[in-house]
């Protein structure tokens, strides 16, 4: 019997199936199309390309993300919160802290010993902080997204950018150009700005260990870097990709609600 | 023009016919309940307010916990701007004010109603005051706003301080401040203060106390008979229109209707499967978000707002033979309603933590609202405190209590339905 979660965001499509024993069958991430449904189903149709799968192999579907009520092929949806901290932990159990930061948001979950919520905090008033603030940066600079974590690590002397506005802070970076910064060190400048704020939002809900971080800013290594840091701590690692752990723990709740329909 | 007329709903005229309106449907659906008795205070509220002028009365703007029963006493027609304004918020209508208020040089930091209210005045869409009588509590804020009050309208402006502590000393302080406050009083009206017509209308405040703490008790049963959105508006009329006789009306009738919902066992919310004690203030531009938690999630939400008199429920007979004495009592106490009062963390905690025992309340939303410095700065201590001493968790709600554009509802819905999931262990 296989299982699905279907995590639908702003920037991007993750799509999780796992079989009875919570094994990572198939995967895919894909960008988000306009309309949360075409993302949905490319996300699906990528995870099951050359699987020897089909949609109707999967039993259950969640769908979580943003647009999670607009997963055509999903039985029920649950937010995203729940589901990251459930995939978390079953990709760590250590994990008591999560940090997602996500295309237009960042949440601070804090994980209980069986997988659940135990408190969170969301940013909601500004973009500061999130993957979409990032993604602007970059693009403004001409960086591949993909490449800021790697050439910030190269910065000597990161710039302190004094903006946590989205927009001001592009203001500020096209200033520091012309200042002839180098642009490890704006790279490097823009990381600690989020890494501040991150730190702040896991401190809310009284950080513990182990500290993980989940979505595609995971994969900042530069980011990571700063925040271990910060933290004085080592980043958990988590045994499936960070980006998908929403999609996990959505195909998790799925195996759970399954099971209970099963039993009766 | 066209700014006058988008901003129109703010008009005293609006409010006495959208009252007379809901009036003639509970005469027509619900005849002789407490609402009824509602919106005739109401209505009456915001007649007496434009036709003061006509009826040779003066106008004192007054801010939230000003000693009302003095201005009865001198036949002075009260006006609350903020809770007018609030009214105005909670039909929906917004953003204009606040640009006005931006306009006027108020910062767009402060507490949105308190912006909103700047902005009505500048526009002069409100009645124009004789003179303004305002309290230090519940907010430097506020007395920001009435300090802007009498900068554009150049008139008299007397300023109650209330003390930051709740002892004797204090008590005696505050009807010190009281008296002054009288002698400012007569000098703007040319009249004598009758002691004994203040006793009187004192004697009614209590009356409405009394009925409010019984209220109150009322509502400790499970179900909780009131929903939050209603629990609400009998604070707000109170503040408004304290020691009037349709108040007491008011209280008395739903005071029965409420006695009878709870031996009849029916509750605000029929299916009530859990408590939230709702502490701050409201994102007023949508407080259906109260009826969305209670339908949604079958949660009662119980207000700190609207347990103003739980510091005072002990003491139901008030000693008037000092009246001056039982006013300060009754301000010092109102105005320490949970996080927004002048009294210490301590003291608040103390309150709030007896409040979710005795309501046995599931969990906290806290509404952190932006430009609230009072509310937001408490938000941590009295999260970790409730955990602790109740066991309860919290919900940090960050919002705004006027401008929608701050927190979305969705945003803000997003969040609660979070919190229950968590509340549920999924």
């Amino acid at each position: 019997m296989l299982y699905g979660g279907c995590d639908v965001g702003s920037t991007t499509g993750k799509m999780v199936v796992i079989d009875g024993e919570g094994r990572i069958v198939a995967s895919s991430i894909v960008e988000a199309e306009v309309v949360c449904e075409d993302t949905a189903m490319l996300a699906l149709k990528t995870a099951l390309e050359g699987k020897e799968l089909n949609q109707d192999d999967i039993a259950y579907t969640v769908g979580t993300g943003y647009g999670r009520v607009n997963v055509p092929f999903a039985r029920e949806n649950i937010s995203e919160i729940s589901c990251h901290a459930l995939g978390a932990f079953s990709a760590n159990p250590q994990i008591r802290t999560l940090i997602d930061v996500g295309g237009q948001d960042v949440k601070a979950i804090r994980v209980n010993e069986r997988g659940g919520v135990e408190d969170f905090v969301m940013n909601d008033k500004c973009a500061a902080g999130t993957g979409s603030f990032l993604e602007t940066t970059c693009r403004r600079l001409k960086v591949p997204i993909d490449q800021l974590g790697p050439l910030s690590l190269e910065s000597k002397n990161p710039v302190k950018l004094s903006s946590q506005c989205s927009v001001f802070a592009q203001s500020e970076v096209v200033s520091l150009i012309a200042e002839k910064k180098a642009l490890v060190d704006i790279l490097a400048g823009i990381n600690a700005s989020i890494t501040k704020r991150l730190v702040s939002m896991m401190h809310r809900i009284s950080l513990e260990p182990e500290v993980a971080v989940s979505g595609g800013v995971a994969k900042n290594i530069g980011l990571c870097h700063m925040l271990e840091e910060k933290l004085g701590l080592k980043l958990a690692s988590v045994d499936a990709d960070p980006q998908l752990l929403g999609a996990l723990g959505a195909a998790l709740y799925a195996r759970r609600r399954a099971e209970r329909k099963a039993d009766g | 023009m066209e700014r006058l007329a988008e901003t129109e709903g703010v008009t005293l005229a609006r409010n006495i016919e959208t009252w007379e309106k809901r009036l003639a449907l509970v005469r027509e659906h619900a005849p002789g309940t407490s609402s009824e008795n509602l919106c005739t205070a109401w209505r009456d509220y915001y007649t007496r307010i434009e036709r003061a002028r006509d009826e040779g009365k003066k106008l004192a703007w007054v801010s939230f916990f000003a000693p009302l029963e003095l201005l009865h006493t001198l036949d002075i027609v009260p006006f609350n701007p903020e809770q007018h304004i609030i009214a105005y918020l909670a039909r929906g209508e917004e953003h204009e004010l606040f640009d006005l208020g931006v306009g006027a040089g108020f910062s767009k930091s402060c507490c949105s109603p308190h912006l909103a209210a700047v902005g009505a005045a500048k526009e002069g869409l409100l009645p124009r005051p004789d003179f303004l009588l305002s309290t230090s509590a519940p907010c430097d804020s506020n007395a920001v706003m009435f300090k802007t009050f009498q900068y554009l309208f150049h008139t008299p402006c007397h300023f109650i301080d209330n003390p930051y502590r709740y002892d004797d000393e204090a008590i005696r302080y505050l009807a010190a401040e009281i008296r002054d406050a009288v002698a400012f009083l007569e000098e703007h009206t040319g009249q004598r203060f009758d002691i004994d017509k203040f006793r009187e209308i004192l004697r009614i405040s209590n009356s409405i106390h009394r009925y409010h703490c019984e209220i109150n008790d009322l509502r400790k049963t499970s179900p909780t008979p009131l929903r939050g959105k209603w629990a609400f508006s009998l604070v707000s009329l109170k503040y408004m229109s304290d020691g009037t006789p349709a108040t007491l009306r008011y209280f008395e009738a739903l005071h029965r209707d409420i006695k009878e919902r709870v031996e009849k066992g029916e509750g605000g919310v029929p299916e009530e499967k859990r408590r939230i004690m709702w502490n701050g203030v409201f994102p007023f531009f949508h407080m259906k978000l109260l009826d969305w938690i209670e339908d949604e999630f079958q949660a009662a939400v119980l207000a700190v707002l609207s347990y103003d008199d739980f510091f005072l429920a002990g003491n139901t007979e008030w000693d008037l033979r000092d009246p001056f004495l039982a006013l300060a009592r009754k301000m010092l106490f109102y105005s320490g309603i949970c996080f927004l009062g002048p009294f210490s963390h301590e003291t608040q905690m103390k309150g709030l933590i007896k409040m979710c025992r005795e309501m046995d309340v599931d969990a906290q939303i806290y509404f952190a609202a932006l430009g609230c410095r009072e509310g937001c700065g408490y938000m941590r201590l009295f999260k970790d405190t409730l955990k602790r001493e109740v066991g309860i968790p919290t919900l940090i709600l960050d919002g705004d209590p006027g401008d929608s554009r701050v927190v979305s509802v969705e945003q803000m819905k997003l969040k609660i339905t979070e919190f229950f999931r968590m509340l549920e262990g999924v």
